[in-house]
């Protein structure tokens, strides 16, 4: 305890200061790779707000931070662990795919919500079996979601390699979807669908977290359930729902990935979006808003660091030391604001 | 004799903007116990966490054996001799009685370089405990003992950590009956042995027991210190609430006279998991009834409760409510139909420490009319505005906003709140259970009150209390619970007779066997 009081002393909290901790991090890395940070920021700025182009791309590639992180953070607000979002999502890209292309409506706007509705399915499906293991008899649901994950990864592998695979496809992929499935841009903007429904789902997760009586049954299971079993909350069915609609956003994230930027399935489907997603619900303490503008700054830095790759000699993998470095400062200041709120009264 | 102990005018605000101590004194003699009373959030706790370094006070200063000392720190208090236990315990249940007393201090008995050395160790424990007089078995996983045991391991715990000044917080409220007397000897045999012992208490009797003197403190002050044998209870008491203290507690009115109309019904009710924890209980309660169920901790008390209210699984028997079975009734429903529950453990089932007040109060009632709007959603206006009657009626203090964490709460308050939260609504049918646990005499008196009144209405009560005065006090029948099964009932119209109850609650009558 010593030490804490001395350290709150040094790092006053306070976002500027968080934000200025997190550029000097930025520029230390940057000079090290032997390059003028400023000019690098700026290559990065450039990069994902120099045009609408790339303003568009980085909204255009929200979504999946976005549902991703829900899928962690709405199960979080319950008290499970949805670990396995990485897993949801890969399946539910994977089932919408197959969807897209074995059933066709001829219908373009039936055939998306139709894949909306069957990825978003089987990602929650993907979520509920932990979920029920962990009511029905305590088994972890770190364990099986974190298993489940490999599950899916290795089924999809091989189903695109072999079953599936599209004819004469050098990368392992399964066959593009037909056109009346993909999802258009927004009028003639290179805006995408995708950014509307990311953020009037937010919304409604706020609306949900702050005022509903859904999401105060909810949360308060997360914070006391044996409290909000005696007050008359169906605590199981409440934490079984709470996983099967995260798995859900997980499973649609999925879907909309190959509807939108893919148009197909293929071979290592998700480089790690689930744990980005995971990651972004820890720091933006499980509260959708915060998740919303996390993941613009998450996706911010991936799309601007194509262009920095372009005009510096700094690696796009440094990306995800950016990244690192962002969530260390925030989840520091967060730690330091938690220790603050501690040690109240008692007689 | 000299002051072991100074600590003079010592301030402290919590950020809340609570003032919770204003100016107080410490006069520690050495090798005395020195009681501590006041009631609930008066600053006992309080001022000494700040001897223990726990709290950091604003202003004032700390002098250990004629030294002024800055203790900032736990480490800093121990270091100074000071020792503290806790009103829960922090042992490591799966760890022996020897493992954990030496637990951080370990490092002074290591042998080749990395080995625990522990008949080293088990030699220094056993010379502690002959000093004292405590008879431990040290190879015994902790778990397995009882809390009575558990407590006296704490105390040779900061013993061997080399207190010579014991910081108890109400050590008693844990302890069953039988065992507090037993208790109570052994910390004046730690006086003989030169311990100084803080006592912080809310219990007179214990007090004037055992102390040698005692502090009275009241809204964060230290009001005075008398010599146990130069006062009395009364005006003890008295000084706690700065007012004449009239001994309140009226005998239970004659007029009061139950109908015959019964609320709940129990038949044959039997909990197993592992072991069996409620054999063959049955009991009916009438309408306005207040009915008493007694027992040691452990006895079954919590399985019934949690049966009746939808909680407890595995049950067989029937429960009827108002004449319809409710055995497969969830809790939600339950509620519905009138019952309600003060669970024993504030903290852990009563309450959600790390959510606002309004949300806590407005649990159980979130979709209620009155608390609705659109259907879905919380109207968090009309949340507060309960909040703030239950506040209010209840006597709660400490709200600067309806949603401020109830952390922020001192515990008799909490225990209010709950207490409030579940009567507001006059439910037809009430589980207390240790309803006035370390509350002090003005709260108790006034749930009681409270009680009363509501059964005076046609509420029914089942009350679950270790206190036996509580029950006498309060209920016209009392149950006695003993390993699972009822062992005995008292009538009051009978007139209690108080060892004859302690005898049922510790098996030596009833249950042939």
């Amino acid at each position: 305890m010593k030490n804490k009081i001395t350290l709150q002393k040094f790092i006053p909290s306070g976002w500027f200061l968080t934000v200025l901790l997190i550029f000097a991090g930025w520029s230390l890395i940057i000079l090290f790779g032997r390059e003028n940070p400023f000019s690098v920021f700026f290559y990065i700025i450039q990069g994902f707000m120099g045009d609408t182009y790339s303003l568009f791309s980085t909204f255009n590639k929200l979504f999946v931070y976005v549902l991703a992180a829900l899928a962690a953070s709405i199960p979080a607000w319950t008290g499970m662990w949805n670990v396995g979002g990485e897993g949801q999502l890969v399946l539910g890209g994977f089932m919408a795919a197959c969807f897209a292309t074995s059933v066709n409506t001829g219908v373009p706007i039936l055939n998306i919500l139709l894949v909306f509705m069957v990825a978003a399915l089987f990602g929650g499906l993907w979520a509920l079996w932990p979920a029920w293991f962990r009511v029905r008899w305590g088994v972890n649901e770190v364990v099986t979601t974190l298993m489940g994950n490999y599950l899916i990864n290795l089924f999809t592998l091989y189903m695109v390699n072999f079953p599936l695979r599209a004819k004469g496809s050098t990368w392992p992929r399964m066959a593009y979807i037909p056109e009346n499935f993909e999802l258009k841009s927004i009028g003639n903007t290179e805006l995408s669908y995708t950014f509307l429904i990311s953020v009037v789902i937010v919304v409604l997760m706020e609306i949900i977290r702050r005022n509903s009586i859904t999401g105060y049954e909810l949360q308060l299971t997360g914070k006391n359930s044996v409290f909000s079993k005696q007050g008359g909350i169906r605590v199981d069915r409440v934490k079984i729902w709470s996983m099967f609609i995260g798995g859900a956003f997980a499973g649609l994230a999925g879907g909309l990935l190959v509807l939108s930027l893919n148009k197909t399935f293929i071979a290592g489907f998700s480089p790690g979006y689930g744990n980005i997603g995971l990651l972004i619900s820890l720091i933006g303490g499980n509260m959708p808003w915060a998740i919303l503008g996390i993941a613009l700054s998450f996706s911010a830095l991936q799309v601007g660091s194509l262009n920095m790759q372009l005009y510096t000699k700094i690696p796009p993998e440094i990306t995800g030391v950016l990244q690192s470095i962002m969530v260390f400062f925030i989840a520091a200041r967060k730690s330091l604001k938690f220790r603050k709120k501690t040690g109240g009264a008692e007689e | 004799m000299s002051n072991i102990v100074e600590m003079r005018d010592i301030n402290k605000t919590f950020p809340n903007n609570i003032r919770a101590l204003k100016n107080a004194n410490l006069m520690l003699k050495q090798g005395e116990i020195h009681s501590f009373v006041g009631e609930n959030a008066a600053g006992k706790t309080t001022l000494m966490n700040v001897l223990y370094g726990i709290v950091h006070p604003d202003s004032g200063e700390i002098y250990i054996k004629g030294k002024k000392e800055n203790i900032t720190h736990p480490e800093d208090a121990i270091k100074s001799g000071i020792g503290m236990v806790h009103q829960h315990f922090k042992l490591v249940p799966e760890f022996t009685v020897l493992e954990n007393i030496i637990l951080g201090k370990e490092q002074n008995y290591i042998k080749s370089g990395w080995r625990v050395d522990y008949t080293k160790a088990e030699a220094a424990v056993q010379d502690i405990c002959k000093r004292i007089r405590v008879d431990l078995t040290l190879n015994e996983k902790t778990e397995m003992l009882s809390i009575g045991i558990q407590q006296k391991i704490e105390i040779v715990k900061a013993l061997f950590k080399g207190a010579e000044i014991l910081i108890l917080d109400e050590p008693t409220t844990v302890l069953a009956p039988n065992e507090i007397s037993n208790f109570l000897s052994f910390l004046k045999d730690l006086r003989e042995q030169g311990c100084t012992i803080i006592y912080i208490s809310h219990r007179l009797k214990e007090i004037f027991d055992i102390s040698d003197r005692i502090t009275v403190m009241r809204h964060g002050e230290t009001i005075k210190t008398l010599k146990t044998n130069e006062t009395t209870m009364e005006e003890i008491s008295s000084l706690m609430i700065g007012k004449e203290f009239k001994k309140t507690i009226p005998p239970l009115p004659k007029s009061l006279k139950s109908s015959e109309c019964e609320v709940l019904k129990v038949i044959d009710l039997t909990v197993k998991d592992e072991s069996t924890r409620l054999e063959q209980v049955s009991l009916s309660i009438r309408r306005g009834e207040i009915l008493g169920i007694a027992g040691v901790e452990g006895n079954g008390q919590v399985e019934l409760a949690d049966a009746i209210i939808g909680l407890q699984e595995n049950i067989e028997g029937e429960i009827y409510f108002n004449e319809q079975l409710i055995n497969h009734h969830n809790t939600y429903q339950r509620r519905k139909l009138g019952i309600h529950y003060v669970p024993d453990d504030r903290m852990k089932k009563g309450l959600a420490l790390d959510t606002g007040m309004n949300e806590n109060a407005i649990m159980g009632y979130h979709r209620e009319s009155f608390l609705r709007k659109k259907k879905f959603f919380i109207d968090w206006e009309s949340s507060k505005k309960f909040t703030k009657d239950i506040f209010e009626n209840y006597r709660v203090e400490g709200m600067n906003a309806p949603e401020d964490y109830v952390q922020n709460l001192s515990g008799g308050n909490m225990q209010k709140l709950i207490i409030g939260r579940e009567m507001i609504t006059n439910p037809p049918f009430l589980i207390l259970a240790q309803p006035t646990v370390g509350l002090d005499f003005g709260a108790q008196a006034y749930i009681h009150q409270k009680i009363r009144e509501l059964s005076e209405k046609g509420i029914s009560f089942l009350v679950i209390s270790e206190d036996l005065d509580e029950l006498m006090n309060l209920s016209e029948r009392i149950l006695v619970l003993y390993r699972g099964k009822i062992a005995g009932e008292f009538l009051a119209e009978n007139g209690y007779d108080e060892k004859e109850i302690g005898y049922y609650m510790t098996g030596v009558r009833g249950n042939e066997e």
